[in-house]
């Protein structure tokens, strides 16, 4: 009755293109080596550290659920779970960033920083030591992250609450150390980057772009699930809440936006502001208003209405505008070192990006396909499926 | 007009009954319930609250006051230089702004609501049942004419446990 | 049941209850007359009060002079307790609205009481500011209104007149989600009550409640709508306090992390009050079977998240100083943790983030006795961290010849003890005159997690296997 895989697929056409779409990205990515590498760098660390907010976004919305016992995510789980599944992608991004350290990072090379930013610096960024805390993150978020996944199939086989509880420890233990390991990944790969200038609400900011970014690729999902013929399962309901969610994590990020932006404009410190003057005027300071007007504006003005949050169209739309908006958000973090005073998108910019993105999207799929859509032992399944799929069934909990 | 009401003592028969005189064309005149009861309004088919876009107006005129009037007072009506800060300060302002955008919604959604639910300090409650605001669930119907097919009604409030039913002559309510 | 839960949901209303049951527990102390205990409470509140009081009356008659303030340190005990205050506050509104909002059914049992531990926490924190003002017969000078002074407005980009705002607000907001609360449960003491005064009073206080179903329908959208806006409100109120320090220039007051991270100290030392309380209250007032151990173990696990998070702002905090580039920074914290204030620090270190470590152990979640001595451990530690954050900031100036130390006065340590007078004073009030409970929310969620038996015999852990998938 229980089948561990499932006739999920994606048209054979689609896939052919999604291909292309990898070998023209990785094509490119390897021209920019050599004709524009400084740029390609950048642009790599966006796009992997974007890979890596959706896949953690979606891991921290599992562990999250989990860990509070809740009910309603629950027939929807193997989405984010499947999501979730993908961290290893951008892991292989991160040891191919290895590479790349030089062209990103100013304390890689220069001598001058080390002696301007006085202290401890230098014990904490230095080459070998960033790669060692690389690896570390990745392995923490992996390890715990398929412990996670594993119980939970597991439990599709051999109904046993056992797997919820444990799941419920592990869940727990991901969230703290995943959540030190993100804060820590942050500072350095992002933070790091203009190492004069530090903010001790950015590892927060990070965490609720991620969280953000994760929930609007786990409704895109849902809602092409819904699309493709799963509307009895993943229902309305569930659009609903995870509406909710992008809701109220949009108003979460501004205020979190908010807060850094403020202080630093009222305190109006020189080491502060720098950040800030560059991204404020011209051609930044546009994308920089275009970005809360994305992450934030948009969102909030069209989900308030509790009717479009029920609405698979508008939060479809809602979703990808927020996924453009967190790329903007880490294109206004990273780009301004490498491009100068004024922004510009090219292909170095757009090609790597779809190509990773493409890869990521496969990898979703075909992991969706190995388990089943439904975790059907669960414990508060129950609570999240409509009253016309309870079929009522005796179960040796 | 002439009031039909039978009183409940669970929340389940009272919502099974809900729906089936609804559904057997009686109207409904209103139900007293000790407690918020989950799924009594879908079963008595009403419509969503309009409360909700009321508050947004009220919400949206706190904004619209706390922008212009600190726009008006910091940079036209009297600018004072502050720590080298635009007399048009929009980031210091949201605080304030954000302040008074709830102030407005919150409490102008709270005297809506007494306004649209009549209610106000003193008036006089007006209850079929002494027990309805603390253990028993009452279902009244309107009586229109002489079609109120009364035996019906009676049997479908026995089946599902009615403790007692009457007739009640002339809106007391 | 139209409403389907897992097995593993448990009640959240221990005993066999039938609805009457609920207003008769809940009433009961209502109407009976106080006990010997009650009164020793309440005298021993109220003595504690007028001794805040004359403490009050006596530093606005001389002066703030009678603290313990100097020119390096301009500001202590009294921020400390206010930010302490308003800290407390941050419970109940967090219990009424966000729990609200995520479905926790459990917050029934006691969103009453500390909405009302909320609407206490604020007043008293409102005192401070007060008195800090010197003159305290001119504090509507904070108001914006065309006066005869010119008109002079008040200075939009103060964060102190921000607070003015977030502060009354907030107050407001919380009074009116608590009494939007409140009127049906007047109405039900209304109907029940014998004596003709009793009748008038819960019959004002209850505006006309019949109980009707289309008005719980409008009801229902308002407690809702209001939810929406006091839960960023919450968010919005101590993070506009921590702007007081944040907008400084003061090494350990300017930190962007603060609105958050004093958002996640408020709901802790909120949730650690709340604990307090309904350990004390269940017992004495014999609510056990609506305040239970779940109950507690719940509030204990919320507990630990915030507290993690004050922790991690903590780490963040100090990791930034150590190996970014700000020496003033790095001095301050070494300061902190080493200098003359030290034993505060490590006071709030322990209490805050060593001891609540404790409650990752079920055992200790479910043992009461325990878990309210730690609930009064966190909130002497966050007490300390307002403390720490606000004098181990300034008494090392940036010129070391006018380093200073600070030592409250008797004055401020009686306003203090004044303010705990007051803030126990109204509860006890409270919990003599309101019903302690929601009772219509408790009775809406009275079914829930009891069908079990029922549900198993139909063979009903209703999981699905034959969706198609």
């Amino acid at each position: 009755m229980n089948t561990n895989s499932n006739s999920l697929a994606i048209p054979k056409a689609v896939q052919k293109f999604l291909l292309l779409l990898i070998v023209a990205g990785s094509l490119t990515f390897i021209a920019g080596l050599f004709l524009s590498p400084r740029r390609i760098w950048g642009n790599f660390l966006i796009t992997d550290f974007y890979i890596l907010s959706l896949s953690l976004g979606a891991a921290f919305f599992v562990a999250v659920n989990y860990a509070s016992n809740s009910g309603w995510v629950v027939a929807i789980r193997r989405i984010p779970e499947a999501i979730s599944s993908t961290i290893w992608l951008s892991g292989i991004g991160a040891l191919i960033l290895i590479f790349g350290i030089h062209s990103l990072y100013e304390w890689s090379h220069s001598a001058a920083i080390h002696e301007e930013v006085s202290g401890y610096f230098k014990a904490w960024f230095n080459e070998s030591f960033f790669i060692i805390r690389l690896v570390v993150y990745f392995v923490v978020w992996i390890v715990l992250n398929r412990a996670i996944l594993a119980n939970s199939n597991r439990q599709d086989k051999h109904p046993d609450i056992a797997y919820t509880r444990k799941n419920v420890r592990n869940s727990a233990l991901f969230i703290i150390f995943g959540g030190i390991a993100f804060c820590l990944a942050s500072i350095d790969l992002m933070m790091s980057l203009q190492a004069r200038w530090y903010s001790t609400v950015f590892p927060v900011l990070m965490i609720s772009g991620m969280f953000l970014s994760g929930l609007a690729i786990i409704i895109v999902f849902v809602v092409i699930l819904r699309h493709i013929g799963y509307s009895h399962i993943f229902t309305t309901e569930h659009l609903h809440t995870l509406g909710n969610y992008l809701l109220s994590f949009s108003v979460f990020w501004v205020y979190l936006w908010v807060s850094q932006h403020l202080l630093i404009w009222y305190s109006n410190i020189p080491e502060e502001t720098s950040y800030y003057i560059f991204r404020h005027f011209g051609g930044w300071g546009s994308l920089s208003f275009l970005n809360v007007v994305l992450n934030w504006l948009i969102p909030f003005a069209v989900l308030l209405p509790v009717a479009a949050r029920k609405s698979d169209k508008i939060m479809l739309q809602m979703a990808i505008v927020v996924l453009i908006g967190h790329w903007l958000d880490l294109f206004i973090l990273v780009m301004p070192a490498f491009l100068g005073p004024e922004p510009s998108v090219s292909v170095w910019e757009i090609l790597p990006f779809i190509g990773f993105i493409s890869l990521f999207v496969l990898v979703v799929f075909r992991r969706l396909r190995k388990s089943s859509l439904l975790p059907v032992n669960d414990p508060y399944l129950v609570e999240s499926l409509p009253d016309s799929e309870r079929i009522v069934k005796s179960r040796n909990f | 007009m002439d009031l039909f009401s039978a009183v409940f003592k669970d929340e389940d028969d009272l919502l099974k009954v809900t729906r089936q005189v609804r559904d057997s064309g009686y109207s409904i005149y209103d139900i007293y319930t000790p407690y918020a009861v989950h799924g009594l309004d879908d079963a008595m088919g009403l419509k969503p609250s309009k409360l909700s876009y009321l508050c947004f107006g009220f919400a949206f005129l706190g904004l619209i006051v706390a922008i212009l009037s600190q726009y008006w007072i910091g940079s036209i009506d009297w600018p004072i230089n502050v720590g080298g800060k635009p007399f048009n300060s929009l980031p210091a302002y949201l605080p304030v702004t954000f302040e008074l955008t709830v102030l407005f919604g919150g409490v102008g959604i709270f005297f809506a609501f007494l306004f649209k639910a009549k209610l106000r300090p003193g008036k006089t409650a007006k209850l079929v049942n002494p027990h309805s605001t603390d253990y028993y669930f009452i279902l009244t119907l309107e009586i229109k004419d002489s079609s109120f097919d009364s035996e019906t009604v009676l049997s479908l409030c026995r089946q599902n446990n009615a403790v007692e039913t009457k007739i009640i002559l002339g809106n007391a309510l | 049941m139209s409403i389907y839960y897992s097995i593993l949901r448990k009640p959240i209303i221990a005993g066999d209850k039938k609805l009457k049951d609920i207003t008769d527990d809940v009433i009961r102390p209502l109407e009976q007359k106080p006990t010997l205990l009650w009164w020793v409470a309440f005298l021993v509140s109220l003595t504690v009060l007028l001794i805040g009081v004359v403490a009050v009356t006596y530093q606005i008659k001389v002066g703030i002079g009678t603290w313990g303030l100097n020119k390096t340190i301009g500001w202590a005990f009294d921020i400390t307790n206010f930010v302490f205050w308003i800290g407390i506050g941050h419970a109940g509104t967090l219990i009424s609205a966000i729990l609200f909002l995520f479905r926790q059914r459990w917050r029934t049992s006691i969103n009453r009481s500390a909405e009302a531990m909320t609407i206490i926490a604020v007043m008293c924190a409102g005192i401070f500011p007060l008195i800090h003002m010197g003159r305290p017969w001119l504090f509507f000078w904070v108001i914006p209104y065309p006066n005869l002074r010119g008109p002079l407005w008040v200075n939009f980009r103060s964060p102190l007149l921000w607070d003015f705002f977030a502060i009354s607000t907030y107050f407001t907001i919380s009074l009116i989600f608590w009494y939007l609360g409140l009127i049906p449960d007047m109405a039900t003491l209304r109907d029940r009550a014998k004596s003709k005064i009793k009748k008038f009073v819960y019959g004002l206080m209850s505006f006309g409640w019949n109980g009707s179903a289309r008005i719980w329908h409008h009801y229902e959208t308002t407690y809702l709508l209001l939810a929406a806006l006091a839960t960023p409100l919450v968010l919005s109120v101590h993070s506009i306090v921590s702007m007081d320090f944040a907008t400084a220039v003061i090494p350990g007051w300017h930190s962007t992390i603060f609105p958050p991270y004093f958002v996640a100290g408020a709901i802790f030392s909120g949730f650690s009050m709340v604990l307090t309380l309904m350990i004390i209250a269940r017992k004495v007032l014999h609510y056990e079977e609506y305040i239970t151990i779940d109950h507690i173990e719940k509030m204990c696990k919320i507990v630990l998240v915030t507290g993690g998070i004050v922790a991690l702002s903590y780490g963040i905090e100090i990791f930034m100083a150590i190996f970014f580039g700000n020496q003033y920074e790095r001095f301050m914290f070494l300061n902190r943790a080493l200098g003359p204030y030290a034993w505060a620090f490590w006071i709030m270190i322990s209490c805050n983030v060593l001891f609540p470590q404790f409650l990752w152990i079920k055992k200790i979640r479910r043992n009461v006795a325990l878990v309210f001595i730690l609930s009064i451990v966190v909130n002497i530690g966050m007490w300390f961290e307002r403390f720490v954050i606000i004098v181990t900031s300034l008494h090392r100036d940036f010129l070391p010849s006018s380093w200073a130390m600070y030592k409250p006065t008797i004055i401020e340590i009686a306003t203090l003890a004044g303010s705990f007078g007051l803030f126990f004073t109204f509860f006890l009030l409270f919990a003599r005159f309101v019903p302690f409970i929601a009772i219509g929310e408790v009775k809406g969620v009275l079914k829930y997690g009891k069908l079990k038996k029922n549900l198993t015999s139909e063979g009903s852990v209703k999981a699905n296997a034959d969706v198609t998938v």
